[in-house]
């Protein structure tokens, strides 16, 4: 399996907490606000086209607003890979991490 | 509070749009506008356009690498597709190519032909500021002299603030030159005045133009006429001889290009002309030279004319034949006549005939195109759905034809460099082509992509039309006859293509057979004398004295039927006779005179028709006797002239016979003539010999006129020419025009045939199955045969009614031009007619019996 990139993995598992709300802006903003972080458009819109491509993650279109010139929101959602992508990550990240002094404790 | 829009500038969103092309465009562009209306709120309107445009620069390489790959990839397949399509069709693409190819060599020919036309004389530095002297008579307009008298030059170079630079021209035919033991005896030359090199651009390799003429025995030669003598030796300070002059080579000049109207071997200094000092006494009467002026820069001819026809006429004060002057702009010279028209007008048709043979390529490979578009349909309509647009569809049509006209001027420019030599031969030019010249390679280009663009817009436009639903449910079937399928496209239009190219070629050949016509009309007219085997021998000057020797003596040869002395024809002198009445001076300026000898009547075989011939029985005849033609009755007003009293110049005598009109060739009309016996003007001398040769003993005569001439003129060559080879030489244009509209109908033919080929065995194959079906039940071959080419019939009939007017109208105007001309009679046309159709069913035929003959079982079971 290809290695994911970090920015990938991060936006990966925003879409899976934002779950039916989790479209470009969204996931921009849910990152900015949990990880202190200003991305632009462009650097969460590459990473989602390469996850789709990939099947990580599936789009459909989602309901439009006035603010978005009419134009409706591509809602994205993990897939099922996408999942077991993410439960890998997870495991790998525990075991690398399973010495490190201030993991134990949380 | 007004609502403020919060959505971005349309333009920018249009711009990133555009980028943008992706499954997700549509959101991707929401999310946009979603974030710009958050930064609007944020920040301001400023600052949200400002950081959208810096989302759209962002976007850009991406952009572009995403184009340029696209594109190459797009092309790449395009080319591929074009090229499938050239193999799988190779008959098609063989016409279409070689169609193309073929107009546009006879395109590219005709061009150079123009581009030479209108290059004459051109090279000269100062070409917008050289006028040449005409005058017009003013009693008898559309009489136009080129010449002018020699002493008006120098009041015009003193007198006239006006003009800058005078030169006078006075031109020699067969000049005997000699350097040694070399001699030519047919060298051009002029005499002129020593400005010629300042305001001619004719550059010196040797010797400068200062000193050239700096006393009168110089002489200039052109590199190649001082070749001859001196091959490696250097001229400058030789001396040749020439007509009789011992003269200096005192500079060589570069040759004179082939696009010059002025062509000699050599230039001599116009003051050391003899005849100056000889015809002192009616030098003002003597239009002796082209007088060629330089104006200063701005200066409007139109106003210096009028003063230049003052001087004129002041002069010449003896003649109540008034002129009329007018600066003739050099540039102008090759092209137009001196009182308008003149051969510009082929430089016209022939541009015209060069585009419409293009386009007559072009209409078959637009016909052959559309013809085959419901084979391209299938391709068209799945390029439609998988994601082609309009604009790619054309583009790629486009480029198909672009390719196609590539191919084709290449083949073309190989097809123009084997034709070039004989095309010279009967253009009578030499044309080359020079692949350095960009010019041409900027021109070749052009032509090849407004070929491809002309034949490609057609199909291009149709093909990209169609609907990928019908396309691919079928629907879009093969016209059948009796059917009203709407959404086969072209077919109306591709009639109209073929009937086109069938007016154009029935219009060339109409307009090929007139000139044709009108040609061998000239040459095999009733000239009034018998015009074959006669030879006429030039007496040179300086043995003027032995033309009563020569005579008898070739009298003698049993090769040689009869023998007569005659002078060149002069014009311009005054008549009168009993009873006279009207503007003598004007009749008398515009008649013929020729002094002849007993014998001319008999030996041109020419016809008295009342009265009668010169005769040695009567004493009084010499000096007394005048015989006129039958013009010269009519014009004249003269009636019962036989025996009348009539004078020449102030020689009295007695009109003794009417003689037949003689034409010494038809493109003018004949003009009052009167004949002679003795000199009555300053210039009557027997200058030439004409003699009758016996029908079979040409060889055997030629040999003895040598032998006899060389026997009593020993230090020139003799030369000699047979008179309907010099009448004849008078038609070469028309003979050239005969032969390039010959050649470029013949072409037009060729390339119409090509596509009506192409069309029959496309429409052939298209009703396979009709066909096959029609056999079953019983037609015959005739039969099926009548089906397949009644339409070609049909179309060439109209193009028929259309061509005729069109060709009348314009060969009535080309026919005007001379005196005597044939009759525009039904028979060419009808022959035309008939000629187009059995060419046009010739073509269509192969393919029709081909069709017929086929066994159903294998056209039917296609399916």
């Amino acid at each position: 399996m290809k290695t994911m990139s970090r920015r990938e993995e991060q936006i990966l598992i925003a879409i899976w907490n934002l779950k039916e709300s989790a479209y470009l802006l969204a996931i921009r903003k849910h990152l900015s606000n949990t990880l202190n972080a200003q991305w632009s458009v462009g650097a969460i819109h590459k990473p989602l086209m390469k996850l789709e491509k990939r099947g990580l993650v599936e789009s459909f279109l989602g309901e439009s607003t006035a603010k978005r010139g009419g134009r409706s929101k591509k809602i994205y959602q993990v897939t099922k890979l996408g999942l077991e992508a993410l439960k890998d990550i997870k495991k790998e990240h525990e075991l690398l991490w399973s010495n490190f002094p201030e993991v134990k404790k949380a | 509070m007004k609502k403020i829009s919060t959505n971005p500038p349309r333009l920018a969103e249009k711009i990133l749009r555009r980028m943008k092309k992706n499954s997700d465009e549509f959101s991707f562009l929401g999310d946009m506008n979603e974030e710009y209306s958050i930064r609007y709120k944020k920040k301001g309107e400023t600052k949200a356009q400002l950081w959208y445009c810096v989302q759209i620069l962002i976007n850009f390489p991406a952009f572009l690498k995403d184009s340029i790959y696209w594109s190459y990839q797009m092309l790449r397949n395009y080319l591929l597709i074009t090229l499938r399509n050239i193999k799988r069709n190779k008959g098609f693409s063989f016409i279409n190519v070689f169609g193309l190819a073929l107009g546009m060599a006879a395109c590219l020919l005709i061009l150079l032909w123009v581009k030479d036309e209108i290059s004459f004389n051109r090279f000269h530095d100062s070409i917008d500021n050289i006028y040449l002297t005409v005058s017009e008579r003013v009693n008898c307009r559309g009489e136009y002299f080129d010449t002018t008298p020699v002493p008006l030059a120098e009041p015009l170079r003193n007198n006239f603030p006006d003009i800058a630079k005078v030169v006078r021209f006075q031109f020699r035919n067969n000049i005997l030159v000699q350097y040694g033991e070399k001699i030519f005896n047919n060298w051009k030359g002029a005499y002129v005045d020593p400005e010629i090199f300042e305001v001619f651009t004719f550059p010196f390799l040797k010797g400068n133009a200062d000193s050239a003429f700096e006393n009168k025995n110089t002489i200039v030669l052109t590199q190649t006429s001082a070749r001859k003598f001196f091959s490696d030796e250097d001229p400058l300070g030789k001396m040749i001889e020439l007509d009789g002059d011992l003269l200096e080579v005192n500079g060589i000049i570069k040759d004179i290009p082939k696009n010059s109207d002025i062509q000699v071997d050599y230039f001599r200094p116009f003051i050391s002309m003899k005849e100056l000092t000889e015809f002192q006494h009616f030098i003002w009467n003597w239009f002796a030279c082209h007088t060629y002026v330089q104006l200063k820069e701005g200066i409007d001819p139109a106003a210096v004319n009028p003063k230049i026809a003052d001087l004129l006429n002041t002069n010449r004060t003896w003649s109540n034949d008034p002129l009329e002057v007018s600066l003739f702009p050099l540039k102008k010279l090759h092209l137009h006549a001196l009182g308008g028209g003149g051969p510009i007008k082929y430089i016209y048709i022939f541009t015209i005939v060069a585009v419409l043979i293009l386009f007559i390529a072009c209409i078959n490979f637009m016909n052959l195109s559309t013809a085959r578009s419901a084979k391209r349909a299938k391709e068209v309509g799945l390029r439609k759905i998988v994601g082609s647009n309009r604009l790619h569809l054309v583009k790629q049509f486009f480029l198909e034809s672009i390719v196609f006209s590539i191919v084709s001027v290449v083949i073309a420019l190989l097809l123009v460099y084997l034709i070039m030599p004989w095309f010279n031969l009967l253009s009578g030019k030499q044309l080359s082509f020079n692949m350095s010249d960009t010019v041409l390679i900027l021109g070749l280009l052009a032509i090849a992509i407004l070929t491809g663009v002309v034949a490609g817009i057609y199909p291009a436009l149709v093909l990209s039309s169609f609907k990928p639903v019908d396309v691919l449910k079928g629907s879009l079937l093969i016209h059948a006859r009796g059917h009203k399928t709407a959404s086969m496209p072209g077919r109306k239009f591709r009639q109209v293509l073929v009937i086109t190219q069938f007016v154009l070629s029935i219009g060339l050949i109409i307009c090929a057979l007139l000139i044709f016509k009108q040609l061998n009309f000239m040459r095999h007219a009733d000239m009034g004398f018998d015009k074959d085997n006669l030879v006429r021998i030039s007496i040179p000057e300086k043995h003027q004295g032995k033309w009563e020797a020569l005579k008898t003596d070739l009298a003698q040869s049993m090769h040689i039927s009869g023998i007569t002395a005659v002078s060149s024809q002069s014009h311009g002198g005054s008549i009168n006779w009993d009873g006279a009445s009207g503007d003598l001076q004007y009749l008398g300026t515009n008649t013929v005179y020729r002094m002849v000898d007993f014998d001319y009547i008999d030996t041109y075989k020419s016809e008295i028709l009342e009265g009668r011939n010169f005769s040695r029985d009567f004493s009084s005849d010499v000096n007394s006797a005048y015989l006129i033609n039958e013009e010269a009755v009519k014009k004249w007003g003269f009636k019962d002239p036989i025996n009348k009293r009539f004078s020449l110049n102030g020689n009295p005598g007695i009109v003794i016979g009417i003689f037949k009109n003689q034409h010494f060739g038809l493109k003018h009309e004949v003009r009052p003539y009167v004949l002679y016996l003795s000199s009555k003007t300053d210039w009557d001398r027997y200058n030439y010999l004409t003699a009758r040769l016996k029908a079979n003993h040409i060889t055997e005569a030629l040999e003895d006129i040598q032998k006899t001439c060389k026997a009593h003129i020993t230090d020139i060559p003799i030369e000699f020419h047979f008179l309907d080879d010099l009448i004849d030489d008078l038609y070469q244009t028309e003979e050239r025009l005969s032969g390039l509209i010959n050649t470029f109908t013949l072409l037009a033919i060729v390339i119409s045939c090509l596509g009506l080929f192409g069309m029959s065995s496309f429409m052939a194959q298209q009703k396979t199955r009709e066909i096959g079906i029609r056999k079953v039940m019983g037609a015959s071959v005739y039969q099926i045969v009548f089906l397949l080419t009644k339409e070609f019939v049909r179309w060439v009939l109209i193009a028929n009614v259309i061509a005729w007017p069109a060709a009348y109208f314009a060969m009535r105007s080309w026919l005007n031009i001379y005196p005597y001309r044939i009759k525009i009679g039904p028979d060419i046309f009808i022959f035309s007619a008939l000629a187009a159709l059995v060419i046009a069913l010739m073509t269509v035929l192969y393919q029709s019996l081909k069709a017929a003959m086929t066994n159903p079982v294998n056209s039917l079971k296609y399916e």
